[in-house]
Formats: C-alpha cells, sequence, structure tokens
C-alpha cells in the first residue's frame, strides 16, 4: 500500500508538472539539431505546404540518382495512391515536411541545407523526429500490426528508427515491407543475436525454415503484453496455433494455466518440445516430492545394484514392471517418442484433460 | 472450398492480365531440379520441410494497370510439403485482398512400429501380432484471407482476416495400456506398455474484424476475434492386447472449444508536453461445451476385488467457460527537454467460472475404480502490473533511464470442502505473489557520426509470495513459477562501426555505407530461490557472442558470428519429506553457433556466388551429488552449408547451381544406453522403436528461373 502511495504521489507530481508548469515540448525546442543541422519546427504541419510550388522528383533524382532509381520500384513512389508521398510533394513529403526544397535545390544539395531531413538510422537527427516523419501517415497503418501501442513501448524506449528496420527506397520486388533485410527474422536479428541462436537448436519452431517469423507473435511496432506480444498474454498468443490446448478443461495444470513459457521456451531448446529443462527433471521442478523416483536411492536405498524397494505409492513403483526394464520404462525410454516423454509416457494429457478419470493427466 | 477460392483467385489474376490495357506484367519462372544422397529418408531432416529427389518450382508474377491495380502472385516449392502460395490483389487507394495458402509439415519420424490398425482414426485394432509401420507426422494446412478496405482512409480503415487451418496426421501421445486384471499378480492389476498414436484431424477457423478510426491527434483502434477449434475425432478408443475378454481403452482427446475477444485501444497523442496517452480494454471468453465421456469402457474394469460392469456416468459440469479482462493504461510524456517519463498500469483477468463438480470417484488407468472423491478446481488468477519509467539525456548521446515496475498476482484458493477428500482441493499455495522490479538502462549512440551503439540493462527482482501454509500437504504444490526468489540480470550488446568512425569508409560521403559492422553482445542472469520447500537452489545463465558484417570491397560481402549460451539450475533434496535430502542435482545446458557467410560476385553483372555455412551443438550434463554424471543430455551437432553459384546467362535467363550438405548427430543418454525391445520379447510392452536418426544428407540442385 504504501509503494502505491510512493508511486501515485510520484505520478500525480507528474501530471501536475506537465499540465502546469512546463507546456513545452521537446520537438519545440529541436529547432536546431545537436550537430548544427535544421529541422523541422513543428511536426504537427507537415501537411501544410509552405511553398507555391514544389520541387519534382525528377529534380531530385539529378543528384541523387541511386536513390531515385530504387525509389520509382515503391509503393511510396505511386502517384495514384493519395496515401503515398508522390502524391503529395513528391520526395518533399517526407524530406522537407511542411516545407520547399528550393533552398536547398539552389543551394546546390548539401546535408541539412535548406532545412532537409534524412530519416534513415544513422542521420543525426533526432529519433523522434525521423519517426514523426514516417508516422505522419503510418501511424494507421498496417492494420495488422497496430502502431497504436508504439509510444512508450520497449523499441520505442530504447531509440529505435523506423529505418532501423525498414528501408524507404526500397530496391526489390520480394519485399514489400520495405525491410532492410529479405525476411523479417534477419531484420531482428540485427539485434536479437540470442534468438538467431536459439532458432539453430535441434528443438525449434520452424523459423529457419521460414515457416514462422517473428511478427506472427511480436508487434514490433508495440503491444499490449510483455514481449511485445500481440496478444493480451503469452498463452492466449500460443492458443492462436495451439488452439487444441487452449482449453477450458475439466482438469486443469496450474503452470500450464498461467503460463506456457513455464515449462516452454519458445525459440528454441536442447531439449525436445521445446521444453526449458529436460524431463523428468522438468517436471521435478516442481514434484519434487516423495512419490517420484528421482534419483536412484529412491528405489535403490543407497545401494546401487542391490535390490530395489517398490513400497512406494507411484504407479511405477507398483504395478508389476519387470526390474530389469524399469529403467526403460521410467528414464530410458528407447525410442524417439517414449523416451523423451518420460514422465508424460502415462501422463499424456498434461495440458488439460476432459476425461472423468483424468484428475492426473493420464486420460 | 479452400481449393475453390485459391483456383477463384488465380483465375481472376488471369483474366485481369488478359483483359487490361496500359498494363505491365513481370516476374519470373523458375524450375528447380533436386537430388538427394545420403540419409535422405531420415525424418529429422525434413521435421518442417519437403527436401526430397525430384522437380520443384516457383512463380512471381507482378502485374500493374496504370498505377491503379497491382496484383502479386509468389508461389514457392510448388507441389511439395512446404508449399506456400501468396496472392495480393491490391485496388490502390481502395482495398487490398491477400489469400496465402501455406502448408507447414511436422513430421516426428519415420517407419514407426505399431501392432494396430486404424492408425491416424480414434479406433485402433489390434492386428493379431502384424506390425506394420506408418511414418507419424501432421500437416497443417494454412488458408488465410485478408481484406483490407481504406477507402475511406484517413477517417476510417477496415479489416477482415479469415483464416482456416486443417491439421490432419498422428503424433506421439505416450503409452496408454496399463489396463486389464491378471489374478496371477498380486497386485490384482496386468500391466503392460503399449505405446498409442494420437490421431490428428482438427479443423480451426478464426475470424477477425478491424476497425481504425483516426481523427486528429484521436485514433480508435478496435477488433473482435472470433476463433473455433473442432477436433473431428473426440475420442480415442484402442485395443489392448494384453488382456482377456477385448477390454478396450478409452481416452477423451482435446475438446471443441471456441473462443471471443473483443479489443478496443484508444490513443492521444500530441497533447501538451509531447504527451501520448494509450488506453485498452479487451474482454475476452473461452468456452468448451463437450459432454464428458463415460469413466471407462473396459468391461473388466472392477472396483476393489469385486468384477463390476461399467461405473455410474460422470455428473455433468454443463458449460465450462473462462472470461478474460484486460485494462491497460498507459502515458508517455517528455516534460522536460531531456527528460521523459513513462506510467503504465495493466490488468489482466482470468476468471475461470467452470462449475465445482464433486466426483464420487475415478477410474485409474482404465481398470479400477477408486472411491476416492475428487473435485475439479478451475483455476483463476488476475495480474495487476504498474510501470514507471523516467529517462534523462545526460547528454546528446547519453540516455539513461530509470524504471520500477511491481507485478502482482492474486490467485483465487478453494477452500477444503470436505477434509476426509483424500486429494485437498486447496492446490494454490501461494494466494499472491509480488514481483518487484527495479531497472536501470544506459544507452550511448555518439553523434554526429554513429560509430558506436550501446544499449545495456540491469534488472533486479525480486519476487515474494504470500503462502497458504495450514496444510502440509499443499507444499507439494508450491510451484516453481511461484517460489520465492531474487534475480539479477544485466545486458549489453554494443555496436561498432570502427572504420566509419576511422574515417576509412569505402562509400561514398553521406551514403551512410558501413562497410564494417561489429556487434558483441552478453547476457548474465542469476535467480537465486530463497527457502524453496521443493529444493530449488539457482537459475543462472550466460550468452555472449560476437557478430560481423564486413565488406572489403563492393563485390565482396563477408559476415561470420559465434554465439555461446550457457544454462544453469540447481536443486536439492525437499526439506521436509526427503530422508537424503542432502543430494543436490545439477543441470547444465551449453549451446554454440558459428555462421560464416561470403557472397562474392565472381564476375559482376553475371556470376554470383554465396556460401553460407552455420554449424549448431548442443551439450547437456546432468550432476547428481554421489551418482556418476550423465555427460551425454542431448547432445546434437548439426552442420549446414549451402554453396550456391547464379549465373545470368540473359538478362531474362539466370541458371543457380548449388550444393546443399546438412549433417545431424545425436546422443542422449537414453538412446545410447539401453536397447529396444518390441511386443512378444516381454509380452508386456510394446513400443514404436525409432529413434531419432542422425543423418548426413547431400542436395545438389539446379535451378533455371526465366525473367520477364
Amino acid at each position: 500500500m504504501k509503494k502505491l502511495v510512493f508511486v501515485s504521489v510520484i505520478l500525480a507530481g507528474a501530471v501536475i508538472y506537465i499540465l502546469l508548469i512546463n507546456n513545452k515540448s521537446i520537438a519545440q525546442d529541436l529547432e536546431v539539431a545537436p550537430d548544427g543541422l535544421p529541422i523541422i519546427k513543428d511536426l504537427g504541419m507537415v501537411f501544410s505546404f509552405q511553398g507555391d510550388a514544389h520541387i519534382a522528383a525528377e529534380v531530385c533524382a539529378n543528384c541523387h540518382p541511386d536513390r531515385y532509381k530504387e525509389y520509382i520500384k515503391s509503393p511510396h513512389f505511386n502517384r495514384e495512391d493519395p496515401r503515398a508521398p508522390m502524391a503529395q510533394f513528391d520526395c518533399e513529403t517526407c524530406h522537407f515536411p511542411g516545407k520547399t526544397g528550393k533552398e536547398h535545390v539552389a543551394a546546390g544539395g548539401g546535408r541539412g541545407i535548406g532545412g532537409v531531413i534524412n530519416p534513415a538510422a544513422e542521420s543525426p537527427i533526432p529519433v523522434e523526429v525521423k519517426n514523426e516523419v514516417c508516422l505522419q501517415c503510418h501511424a494507421r497503418f498496417p492494420l495488422r500490426l497496430p502502431r497504436i501501442m508504439w509510444h512508450g513501448s520497449i523499441h520505442e524506449q530504447k531509440g529505435l528508427a523506423c529505418t532501423n528496420c525498414h528501408r524507404i527506397h526500397y530496391d526489390g520486388q520480394d519485399n514489400p515491407k520495405h525491410l532492410k533485410f529479405p525476411t523479417i527474422p534477419e531484420v531482428c536479428f540485427q539485434c536479437h543475436k540470442q534468438i538467431k541462436a536459439q532458432v539453430e537448436k535441434p528443438s525449434h519452431h520452424p523459423i529457419r525454415e521460414g515457416k514462422v517469423v517473428c511478427t506472427d507473435c511480436h508487434n514490433p511496432h508495440g503491444a499490449v503484453s510483455d514481449r511485445l506480444l500481440n496478444a493480451n498474454r503469452i498463452n492466449e498468443k500460443c492458443y492462436q496455433c495451439h488452439a487444441e490446448k487452449r482449453g477450458p478443461f475439466l482438469w486443469e495444470h496450474p503452470p500450464v494455466v498461467e503460463k506456457c513459457i513455464n515449462c516452454h521456451t519458445p525459440h528454441g531448446s536442447n531439449h525436445d518440445k521445446l521444453l526449458i529443462a529436460k524431463v523428468p527433471y522438468l517436471c521435478q521442478r516442481c514434484h519434487a516430492t516423495d512419490i517420484i523416483p528421482k534419483r536412484c536411492s529412491d528405489c535403490h536405498a543407497n545401494n546401487i545394484g542391490g535390490a530395489p524397494n517398490f513400497d512406494l505409492e507411484h504407479p511405477t513403483r507398483q504395478f508389476g514392471i519387470p526390474q530389469d526394464k524399469l529403467h526403460q520404462s521410467i528414464y530410458a525410454h528407447s525410442n524417439n517418442r517414449m523416451f523423451y516423454r518420460s514422465c508424460l509416457n502415462c501422463h499424456n494429457q498434461i495440458h488439460g484433460s476432459n476425461h472423468p478419470s483424468g484428475k492426473f493427466f493420464q486420460r | 472450398m479452400r481449393k475453390g477460392l485459391l483456383i477463384s483467385a488465380l483465375l481472376s489474376l488471369g483474366t485481369c492480365i488478359a483483359l487490361a490495357q496500359d498494363t505491365t506484367l513481370d516476374g519470373s519462372v523458375g524450375i528447380e531440379y533436386r537430388n538427394l544422397s545420403g540419409d535422405e529418408d531420415a525424418s529429422k531432416l525434413n521435421e518442417y520441410r519437403d527436401l526430397r529427389d525430384g522437380i520443384t518450382g516457383d512463380v512471381k508474377l507482378k502485374f500493374r494497370w496504370k498505377e491503379k491495380i497491382d496484383v502479386r502472385l509468389d508461389a514457392t516449392n510448388i507441389g511439395l510439403n512446404d508449399q506456400k502460395i501468396h496472392l495480393l490483389f491490391n485496388k490502390i487507394g481502395q482495398f487490398k485482398l491477400e489469400v496465402i495458402y501455406d502448408k507447414v509439415p511436422h513430421l516426428f519420424s519415420r517407419n514407426v512400429r505399431f501392432g494396430f490398425s486404424g492408425v491416424g482414426t480414434g479406433d485402433l485394432k489390434w492386428n493379431n501380432g502384424r506390425i506394420s509401420y506408418i511414418d507419424m507426422g501432421l500437416m497443417r494446412d494454412w488458408l488465410k484471407v485478408y481484406f483490407d478496405i481504406v477507402a475511406f482512409d484517413p477517417l476510417l480503415n477496415f479489416r477482415i482476416e479469415f483464416i482456416n487451418e486443417k491439421r490432419k496426421g498422428t503424433r506421439p501421445f505416450g503409452v496408454l495400456s496399463y489396463f486389464g486384471v491378471d489374478p496371477v499378480q498380486t497386485s490384482g492389476i496386468r500391466h503392460s506398455v503399449i505405446e498409442v498414436p494420437e490421431p490428428i484431424d482438427y479443423d480451426i477457423t478464426d475470424i477477425r474484424f478491424i476497425t481504425v478510426f483516426n481523427w486528429r491527434n484521436f485514433q480508435l483502434y478496435s477488433s473482435y476475434y472470433y476463433s473455433e477449434f473442432k477436433n473431428n475425432i473426440q475420442e480415442l478408443k484402442w485395443d489392448n492386447p494384453e488382456q482377456n475378454g477385448a477390454p478396450r481403452g478409452l481416452l477423451d482427446i482435446y475438446p471443441n472449444t471456441t473462443h471471443n475477444n473483443i479489443s478496443v485501444t484508444g490513443n492521444l497523442w500530441k497533447l501538451p508536453l509531447d504527451t501520448k496517452i494509450t488506453a485498452v480494454f479487451s474482454k475476452g471468453e473461452f468456452v468448451q461445451n463437450d459432454k464428458l465421456l463415460p469413466y471407462t469402457i473396459n468391461q473388466n474394469a472392477y472396483s476393489g476385488t469385486q468384477y463390476e460392469n461399467n461405473p455410474p456416468d460422470p455428473p455433468d459440469p454443463g458449460e465450462m467457460k473462462v472470461e478474460s479482462t484486460v485494462y491497460d493504461f498507459t502515458l508517455v510524456s517528455t516534460p522536460l527537454k531531456r527528460f521523459d517519463i513513462k506510467f503504465r498500469h495493466r490488468f489482466y483477468d482470468w476468471n475461470n467460472k467452470t462449475a465445482i463438480v464433486v466426483f464420487p470417484g475415478y477410474v485409474k488407468i482404465d481398470v479400477r475404480w477408486h472411491e476416492i472423491p475428487a473435485i475439479n478446481l478451475p483455476l483463476s488468477f488476475n495480474t495487476n502490473t504498474t510501470w514507471l519509467d523516467m529517462g534523462y539525456r545526460i547528454s546528446d548521446s547519453v540516455k539513461l533511464s530509470f524504471g520500477y515496475t511491481i507485478d502482482r498476482k492474486d490467485r483465487r484458493i478453494y477452500e477444503v470442502v470436505d477434509p476426509s477428500y483424500y486429494y485437498k482441493p486447496t492446490v494454490r499455495v501461494v494466494t499472491r505473489s509480488v514481483d518487484r522490479i527495479y531497472t536501470v538502462n544506459l544507452d550511448v549512440k555518439p553523434i554526429p557520426w554513429k560509430w558506436l551503439d550501446i544499449r545495456s540493462s540491469y534488472i533486479r527482482s525480486v519476487q515474494r509470495g504470500r503462502y497458504r501454509v495450514d496444510d502440509p500437504i499443499v507444499y507439494k504444490y508450491w510451484k516453481y513459477d511461484e517460489a520465492d526468489r531474487d534475480r539479477d540480470r544485466l545486458q549489453l550488446i554494443v555496436t561498432m562501426f570502427p572504420m566509419k568512425y576511422l574515417g576509412m569508409a569505402t562509400g561514398k560521403e553521406g551514403s551512410y555505407e558501413k562497410p564494417l559492422i561489429i556487434t558483441t553482445h552478453i547476457i548474465v542472469g542469476k535467480d537465486s530461490f530463497v527457502n524453496s520447500p521443493v529444493g530449488l537452489l539457482e537459475d543462472s545463465h550466460i550468452i555472449y557472442g560476437i557478430d560481423i558484417d564486413y565488406v572489403p570491397v563492393k563485390r565482396v560481402t563477408l559476415n561470420a558470428y559465434y554465439i555461446h549460451e550457457e544454462f544453469r539450475n540447481k536443486q536439492k533434496g525437499w526439506e521436509e519429506r526427503d530422508p537424503n535430502k542432502e543430494w543436490i542435482v545439477e543441470g547444465i545446458d551449453k549451446d554454440s553457433t558459428v555462421g560464416v557467410g561470403i557472397k562474392f560476385k565472381v564476375i559482376p553483372q553475371k556470376l554470383d556466388m554465396d556460401l553460407r555455412y552455420a554449424y549448431a551443438m548442443t551439450d547437456g550434463t546432468i550432476k547428481p551429488s554421489g551418482f556418476a554424471v550423465l555427460t551425454t543430455v542431448d547432445d546434437s551437432e548439426r552442420h549446414t552449408l549451402n554453396l550456391n553459384f547464379k549465373y545470368k546467362v540473359r538478362k531474362f535467363l539466370h541458371v543457380d547451381l548449388g550444393v546443399f550438405w546438412e549433417s545431424f548427430r545425436f546422443k542422449d543418454y537414453n538412446k545410447e544406453g539401453f536397447e529396444n525391445y518390441a511386443y512378444g520379447q516381454d509380452g508386456n510392452y510394446f513400443t514404436g522403436g525409432a529413434l531419432i536418426p542422425d543423418y548426413n544428407v547431400t542436395m545438389v540442385y539446379s535451378k533455371l528461373t526465366y525473367k520477364f
């Protein structure tokens, strides 16, 4: 409760400060970028073209032929699409938002001359300015990976620009999302190097086979869930492809209901079924009780090679499995279904059972 | 219906091309021939793909009419089990229609030994000892249709999604056949272990409507989602060959379910002080109405020492339903030039409204009626998470931020209805857990020319729970994820462009070309469990790697990377119940990945070479104190090499020649230490018997591509 009050006070103070004391925004202050380049002052005026004429893209092509050649293949170049930059103010739509490029042309070009801005990832202008150039149109597109949660998302907080992942002057036919790399995972692997290794593991989602891509689960533009998952909760995300496991079931397994990642890791694992640890050791992280033989001495009474003791309650001890086969049946099932399943050989409905006799997930 | 839709779409495309004036059409048609040698039948090779001898092809078409209609067709791996066809019809500025047909195979094993007929159905009949071999796997057959309406942009935009998946096949299920009666055995039960394949025949349909309303600095995004899961095989029955009197087993496999969700997100931006506010409300419902099956259909089921007929019908729990609710509020602001703040609160509720039903007993392993009352316990919980993040730009290139998060989870508990119940219903021992997370981030991006990019964060997290300790049995359920623990995690990613910094760039000034990029990363983390009654001690991990991209000359691009991961966990004996609680077991998982790539324009504009090699290894160890260390735990090695030459015979004609080589080795103490055996040898066991195979495969491929 005290913490809540503390947080509330801080928040209230911040709100009061915002509303009553300081009403200047950073965008208004950034008339001059740190390296002296002039930039746009009012980002809200991007559609209010101030000049009486604009510079056609073909003029820009005189000095920027490579960019132009790429650009004309892009959907951005489509003059028939009222949403496209070319249907508005050609190159000026993005590079001189709210202004004309005449001064830039008259001066013979040059970085920053005439207020030209370059939203490229490496450009020194503030990332907020770069992104605002894109968001003037793309705040509402695409509908599948909406940007409505962009503000405050981890990627925004980390200072990522749209151009960190997207290449606006797109130069190919196979890249409709204007990505910097041919595939979505390659774009994400720029930073998420550990995931790049995980998808190479023996147990993996078919990411390296190209059947699953990062955006099937994540929305890099912001999401309501942790880890930018484009679902309300991780389980709800998993259920979209593994719908059979969503239930509700008559008998439920608490760690399954709460988080799939209690047992599974999504990108890749050393262990079968994307499990975070090998069974039965995974199961024993919770069920480390005396009903499961977790080591040799549980059966052999601290005498390896001695007579086993089958007086405990678990079925593996009492169902008459021949002693010389016990290891095979419990720990060491020697085929590619059984040996990995361990506890799951019998508790095969571990995600939930709908059978009246399925209290222990065996039915 | 699915094929009809696809054919119609393709015919539409053809009609457009044939009839339209002022059109442009370009694209390519490729025919590829593959020849495999080596262990090409190995299941692991084709786990999610279809590499085989023969011919396949791909087609890419791009049709445009007056910059008003854009039609694209992209088909890959035509005719194979992993083919994908993507058709896009875009009436620019009006609407966009996408149709995607995607086949995703999932092969588990080849030549699996079964003694049943009817594999893949819900009725497995014993074949009187005749063995048949099947390939065990399933096929996901997706049809996705996306329809975007942008005619009313920017005020309104709409999207409709329709997704249908048909999934058919079999998958490994485990062993199911313990049932039966054998008075000879002292326990009164005769046991057998029969591996049973689970039949898969699913039909899953998802529909989503999305509307986006934009007005000045306000946006409202709303969606409705409906999903239906239909299992065409509702139950699995199988013969137990070990039992007399033709007893049969019965298992209820995944039930039919539906899921509804409505979600509304509002966003207000360009407020004073660069403030943005986002609010989310979402409500969902998961429903299941399947009628419960009988306890058993084994006519030899018995109760105690008395043989009886089938037990009574189980009580009806009625409709099973879960409601989920989300509220989320985010405020982001920049009250000072260098200071930004983010506040966010999120509430998630998982409310299971399924009725609590008392079952008078249950049938254990399809043989014995246990008169032990059991009740189901619908699980419910909610989480309240509050974030407060504050960032300060120390300089133009350095940003420091602090975060504080409280993540509280409350679980519904049930009081003991009747203390005489053997299995008490108080399964949620941790009624509330609170995780306090402290975060420090430091991001460094020197400007004006960015030669260095550092992203670093340190997280300290402390989770504590409130426990029900009134009954010792509940200690069993002190779950891993509920345990008290302290967490530390450090993450550092450094990207350098040293040649840019040193002014050695080969690219022209201002082109931002980066001939050398070096990215290193390290992640170190540890969870220390506090007084875990089930003996959890600690989890730790370290991940590090380096990734280098280098363009020494314009004709050559090089890439190399190395990544190593190491995960450890330690657990000791259960404090109160284990008489030998001194033991400690440590599990260690390591993996390393190495990759090299070279792209070389051997003859510019004529001959390109692309070489990619990856090596991935996993290495596991289990170290129990006082016993032999298991050193082969899911150990594997995989080499993948792909060498491709692309020769441009003419502008419109390309030839690809390539070699693909992949080698996979797998070792595990289960696989290495014990032999396989089958029905007949012991009389009580029958298993599928196929191992995860090692393989060594070479594929030579050639491809002819015609471009137009």
